[in-house]
């Protein structure tokens, strides 16, 4: 008897069951997690490692934040070493990116609660993530110079991967129960196909049809007028104007939405949007404004913030390359960051390239689909999803001439559609090409040439050189657009697919202005003189700060831009703020109410760490926006951090819009709330906004906006014990972008004092994405009070060869 | 005395079986050393918990401070115990139940084959 009870107890532990990890592999001291701890005194691999691969050896010195130093004789080898070092850093995160890119994260985590992890697939296989990605690969693929780069990347990764025995697998694995596959080129283009998706989910095509539908186009045009003179786009018109570049701006009807104010319950829900809170900030200035008489640059991208980090920093050389930033982990070369002669940096576009357009099917079949007079045939995709501990899903993707059809039979305001997406990531750009060239520019005319491979996601590319130029060019391939086309959806029987594209030269960029200044911070591209219809999800507060600070700059330094990268100023408490607290009631309120009012009327509009009044500004605005807003937004929205939280087939004008409504006294029928039988006004409103808040705050431990805000770091499998929190000021709209969950995911600021470049940077987390390693986040506290480290890209190994650094040799067996 | 050095062997030749081989090996060196140097349930159990407690504990323990307590930190968290010392704990004891599991079902093997066997090393 006890001898089965013992080998059914070890057997036990040496199993998963039901999900939990088997705990005596787990906890056995021996090849458990214990294992998985690093030495701290030590590095995580060997002195000397050998790959059959390498032409020549390989030097990597660690320096003490274990950023690595790869020093390689050829291009081969460098690449084949930096695949090997970012998997012996983020093995876990770089596949797990890529899981969830392709639809396969059921098959690890199982069906999820109400599904979500199937639906979660089938939503990146229907917007046509794989597909994409297969498209790049061909393109990777046709060329022996890419097939080549990527190959030997991936050489790389797998030569790190072989390199493991199965219980030194990162802890991702072992909690979860599964292995990793070998790394492709088609991983590396799924990586970049997520990338893609992060940043192009700039369109509400179907909620604003559902708005036009219902409440017609001219109130539509109304609430959501999008530009005014008031903003300042990233490439002011040129004084000859923007008619030098084109022949004619053409004007073409879109399409005749239908009327239909009867309010249909139950519209379809969309599939979640991924991060709308996302953006950019970057700018460069000119000789002209500093101290050094050199440029200086500056870029913080601002994504989800995250454990493992976004970003892998490396510096990278061999005798013909010396480059040195941050990379993705997954894909060659430097994504930002600077080499001898120039630095670059990024911010995204925002630019709406992505159209949906309503297709109507034959028969139940849906063999084909109707096209002008006649029908078209359709092609079909199968999709398997597997599904862990069930039985797989099987999906079935229907492709037209515009793209893959992602809804079907979904409720719209004027009934049930069939949309398909068109999308340019869904196109074989090459921009590995750009970052590649990019890495070893050496002036204007090269990041010009490297900037023609860049297709998707577009991006603001700022640009600086030793030689004292200075630029920004939106790169991207922009399908020309009919007026308003993107805004709403289309009818697919009468649009054929994207076939002309703005030129080149025609994308707007600035060469040494005369203001002696670029920047972008994820605005709009141009105001209505441009001659391309544009449209997009654009920034509206943050960019307009920079200007300004930008325009007053005169002899600065790079401490001035690391100041500009923590500014905390509130432009949108500025411009709002006075108006809504001109309607409060003063005498309605009580001695808090009374202390609060006068708080926020004496603020100073810094959204610091220390401040109350950021808090309760932030809860005022909140409440004021979704009790006007109610027919559109969701009540409870968990957390209180995200106002995209929209009902099913809705969206709101934005915070911008709608305080431009308040300042300009419109009157509209949203004013009045949904729920109430009496008819609220805009006075009744913001008096129930204040006291709202006023309740909200009575109920908070801390007011204090850091503590509040409470911003989080979250490890991508949102395992919690693997996340951080951290009390920072800042937020959404501010130039310091440090949001509850989305923040300067890297800040760089490049000195070009002396014609010789000099890089300051820092990342909120580590090298390391083992979260039993002292290099997981050991950056955090530095990016949380701006302590930015030196990044040092000599070219001469001695620098690294001192007791500062450990170094690791690759070499032939 | 056999009992001490039942231990030592344990201890000994689990921790060597542990280091190379796979980590349930341990159990079959505590089931051996069970089967051919002990017969009492009772002490055989108290040193099968002993020997694998203190192999366990303490390799997990040398571990833990050659990585300043990151690993067991964050691992206490997520299980969650909150506790590193408790989950350090809970460790040796799991290792020690298998051990006092093994080293029983060794006895009481030798028990159910009580006649065949003829030869004990030591009587």
């Amino acid at each position: 008897m006890v001898f089965l009870l013992t080998i059914c107890l070890v057997v036990a532990l040496n199993i998963r069951i039901g999900g939990k990890p088997a705990f005596g592999k787990l906890l056995n001291p021996f090849s458990g997690f214990y294992n998985l701890g690093e030495n701290t005194n030590t590095l995580h691999l060997a002195d000397e490692i050998f790959a059959e691969q390498l032409e020549e050896s390989v030097e990597i010195y660690f320096d003490e934040r274990r950023i690595p130093h790869i020093f390689a004789k050829n291009e081969n080898d460098l690449y084949f070493a930096q695949g090997y070092i970012v998997a012996s850093l983020r093995l876990w995160q770089m596949e797990f990116q890529v899981l969830a890119a392709e639809g396969r994260i059921a098959e690890l985590l199982g069906a999820g609660e109400d599904n979500k992890f199937i639906n979660f697939d089938k939503q990146q296989r229907r917007i046509g993530l794989k597909m994409g990605a297969e498209n790049k690969l061909k393109v990777i693929e046709a060329d022996p110079f890419s097939k080549n780069l990527m190959g030997q990347f991936t050489a790389g990764v797998n030569a790190y991967m072989n390199s493991l025995k199965k219980n030194d697998l990162p802890i991702e694995y072992q909690l979860m129960g599964y292995q990793p596959e070998p790394w492709s080129s088609y991983k590396t283009a799924l990586l970049l196909m997520n990338m893609s998706n992060v940043l192009t989910s700039t369109e509400y095509d179907i909620e604003n049809s559902n708005f036009a539908i219902k409440y017609g186009e001219s109130l539509f045009d109304s609430l959501f007028n999008d530009y005014s003179d008031q903003l300042e786009p990233i490439f002011p018109t040129p004084p000859a104007g923007w008619q030098a570049y084109s022949e004619e701006y053409t004007t073409l009807n879109i399409t005749d939405l239908p009327v239909n104010a009867e309010n249909l319950q139950n519209l379809g829900s969309l599939y979640e949007k991924s991060d709308v809170q996302i953006g950019s900030n970057n700018w460069a200035v000119s000789g002209e404004k500093t101290v050094s008489a050199y440029p200086l640059l500056a870029n913080d991208p601002h994504l989800k913030l995250s454990f493992p980090s976004v970003w892998v920093e490396m510096h990278l050389n061999t005798p013909d390359l010396n480059t040195y930033g941050v990379v993705f982990p997954g894909a060659p070369g430097i994504i930002i960051g600077f080499n001898d002669y120039i630095g670059w940096g990024v911010t995204n576009a925002g630019r709406d390239v992505k159209d949906w357009y309503s297709i109507e099917f034959k028969d139940v079949t849906k063999d084909f689909y109707k096209w002008e007079e006649g029908w078209r045939a359709t092609t079909k995709v199968y999709e398997e999803i597997k599904v862990k501990g069930c039985d797989s899903m099987f999906d079935t993707i229907i492709h037209t001439h515009l793209g893959p059809v992602v809804y079907e039979e979904f409720p719209t305001q004027d009934g049930p559609k069939n949309f398909a997406l068109q999308w340019m990531a869904h196109q074989a750009g090459q921009e590995y090409m750009t970052f590649y060239l990019l890495n070893r520019a050496e002036n204007f005319e090269d990041y010009l040439d490297a900037l023609r491979y860049y297709e998707c996601p577009a991006q603001n590319f700022v640009f600086a050189c030793v030689d004292g130029d200075i630029a920004l060019r939106q790169q991207g391939k922009f399908p020309i657009l009919e007026k308003d086309q993107g805004v709403f959806y289309m009818d697919g029987s009468q649009k054929e697919a994207w076939s002309e594209f703005i030129p080149f030269d025609e994308i707007p960029m600035m060469h040494n202005p005369d203001r002696e200044y670029v920047y972008s911070a994820n605005q709009h591209v141009a105001d209505s003189t441009y001659p391309y219809f544009t449209n997009g999800v654009f920034e509206y507060y943050r960019n307009r700060v920079i200007n300004k600070e930008l325009r007053a700059m005169h002899k600065v330094s790079k401490d001035d831009f690391k100041a500009l990268q923590f500014n905390e100023y509130n432009l949108m408490a500025e411009e709002a703020l006075p108006l809504l607290l001109s309607y409060v009631d003063r005498s309605s309120l009580d001695e808090k109410g009374k202390e609060v009012l006068d708080a926020l009327s004496l603020w100073d509009y810094v959204n610091d760490v220390d401040s109350k009044e950021a808090t309760y500004f932030q809860l005022f605005s909140e409440s004021y926006y979704t009790s006007l807003w109610d027919e559109f937004v969701e009540t409870e929205v968990p957390g209180g951090w995200d106002p995209y939280k929209w009902k099913d087939g809705w969206k709101a004008p934005n915070e911008y819009q709608t305080y431009r409504l308040l300042a300009d006294s419109i009157e509209h029928r949203f004013i009045d709330m949904e729920e109430t039988k009496v008819v609220e006004t805009t006075d009744v409103l913001i008096n129930f906004a204040f006291s709202d808040m006023l309740e909200d705050v009575d109920t908070l431990d801390q007011v204090e906006w850091g503590k509040y805000k409470n911003t989080l770091i979250e490890h991508l499998a949102m395992i919690p014990a693997f996340s951080t929190n951290l009390d920072i000021g800042g937020n959404y709209k501010i130039v310091n972008a440090s949001g509850k969950f989305h923040g300067p995911s890297w800040r760089m600021i490049l000195d070009f004092d002396g014609g010789k470049i000099k890089g300051y940077g820092v990342y909120p987390g580590g090298q390391s994405g083992n979260p039993g390693s002292k290099f997981y986040d050991n950056m955090l506290s530095e990016w949380a009070t701006g302590d930015y480290h030196e990044l040092v890209n000599s070219t001469t190994p001695s620098t690294y060869q001192n007791s500062n650094y450990q170094s690791v040799t690759l070499k032939r067996p | 005395m056999k009992a001490v050095f039942a231990l030592i062997l344990m201890i000994v030749f689990g921790a060597i079986a542990s280091l190379f081989l796979p980590w349930w090996t341990i159990a079959i060196v505590c089931f051996v050393i069970g089967l051919a140097f002990l017969d009492k349930g009772p002490e055989a159990a108290l040193i099968g918990f002993v020997s694998v407690f203190l192999v366990w504990g303490t390799f997990a323990l040398i571990k833990s401070f050659q990585n300043d307590f990151i690993m067991l930190n964050r691992m206490s968290e997520l299980l969650p115990l909150h506790n590193p010392w408790l989950l350090l704990l809970v460790t040796a004891g799991l290792g020690g139940i298998i051990g006092m599991l093994s080293s029983l079902s060794g006895v009481f093997l030798q028990s159910i084959n009580e006649k065949p066997r003829k030869n004990k090393y030591y009587s």
